[in-house]
């Protein structure tokens, strides 16, 4: 099956003018990641625990059932992305050994100070989309290969045979990892319905037609504000 | 017949796609969900959407609302990422991946 589509005119003009220089444009001549790069990676399996799939599954529905938020578009395909995009971010920027978490405690732990309540606050480092990704290809191969050593070492000190065996690398996604991307994926699917009024439930509450006097006056939280909650929470 | 004497890109940066029509929108949708298309101009000519091809909209964010754009729309887009950007009035874009 097909679609058809009509360009206007002007279009057309461009289209034969793109027609003929479309040939003639390089190949980008280094990519980021370099095609042997990410045929190797691709040996790799990344793995995600049951738990923490489960943990995916929450914060999805936790959104979609959010009072404050229309969950509309949180489709199984955001959620077969998420785990795809989870998978990439572990393998090109997660921490080598899945231990973030535990480290900033053992951090804290060094510094003596206690946090107010032992939870890291993920309005500040973890959720943060004006983050650019790490995308470092050096830094993610050289950390993929660390991961493999410290795993290999950790595994069979007895074992000196020196080559190792990619497809049966295992990488665990970590908690960070999974916080890092929901956000992205949930973020432009949602939005935040206009006030109480407009919620699942509000006729329970709130008469069909509404007089001036009776409007509702509320404050629209953000749909980052929520999704840090949610996160937080969940 | 299909055209392999020239290839399609393999990603499309677009941006004003909220301005384009109701009818626009819905046969980009259908194009994507294809992976491929036909332009009316020649109509034998099957277009074919290489694999891993991927398309990244640009758009302003408003924190509260989704895109602009047809519903159906906004799920092919994986993931965003926002990007300031102080040229316009505009502060904060989205990049939404396929």
């Amino acid at each position: 099956m097909s679609v058809s589509i009509l360009p206007n005119a002007s279009t057309r003009q461009s289209f034969s003018h793109v027609r003929s220089e479309m040939q003639a444009l390089p190949i980008n001549p280094s990519p980021i990641i370099s095609p042997s790069d990410i045929s190797y990676l691709r040996s790799l399996s990344v793995y995600v625990s049951p738990p923490l799939s489960l943990h995916i599954y929450e914060l999805f529905t936790a959104a979609r059932h959010n009072h404050e938020l229309d969950g509309t578009l949180l489709t199984s395909r955001a959620h077969k992305d998420a785990g795809s995009l989870i998978r990439v971010q572990r393998l090109l920027s997660g921490d080598s050994t899945s231990t973030e978490l535990i480290r900033s405690y053992a951090m804290e732990d060094k510094v003596g100070e206690e946090s107010s309540d032992g939870l890291i606050d993920p309005g500040n480092d973890i959720f943060d989309p004006t983050q650019p990704l790490k995308h470092d290809s050096s830094l993610a191969r050289g950390r993929v290969q660390g991961a493999i050593l410290s795993d290999s070492g950790s595994n069979s000190t007895g074992n000196t045979d020196s080559t190792f065996q990619l497809g049966s690398q295992r990488m665990d996604v970590s908690e960070v990892d999974i916080a890092r991307i929901i956000p992205r994926v949930l973020t432009h699917r949602l939005r935040v319905r206009d006030g109480p009024d407009h919620e699942i439930l509000s006729s329970v509450v709130f008469p069909a037609v509404v007089t001036g006097s009776d409007k509702v006056e509320s404050h629209r939280r953000t749909v980052k504000e929520i999704l840090v909650q949610i996160i937080g929470e969940t | 017949m299909s055209s392999d004497t020239l290839s399609l890109p393999k990603a499309v940066v677009i941006t004003g796609l909220e301005y384009a029509g109701n009818p626009a929108q819905r046969a980009l949708l259908q194009a994507l969900s294809d992976q491929s298309f036909v332009l009316e101009d020649d109509p034998d000519t099957v277009w074919r959407l290489p694999p891993d091809f991927m398309v990244v909209y640009v758009c302003a964010n408003d924190p509260w609302e989704r895109p602009k754009i047809h519903p159906s729309l906004v799920n092919p887009f994986s993931s965003i990422t926002r990007i300031p950007a102080q040229l316009t009035q505009i502060t904060i874009s989205w990049i939404v991946l396929l």
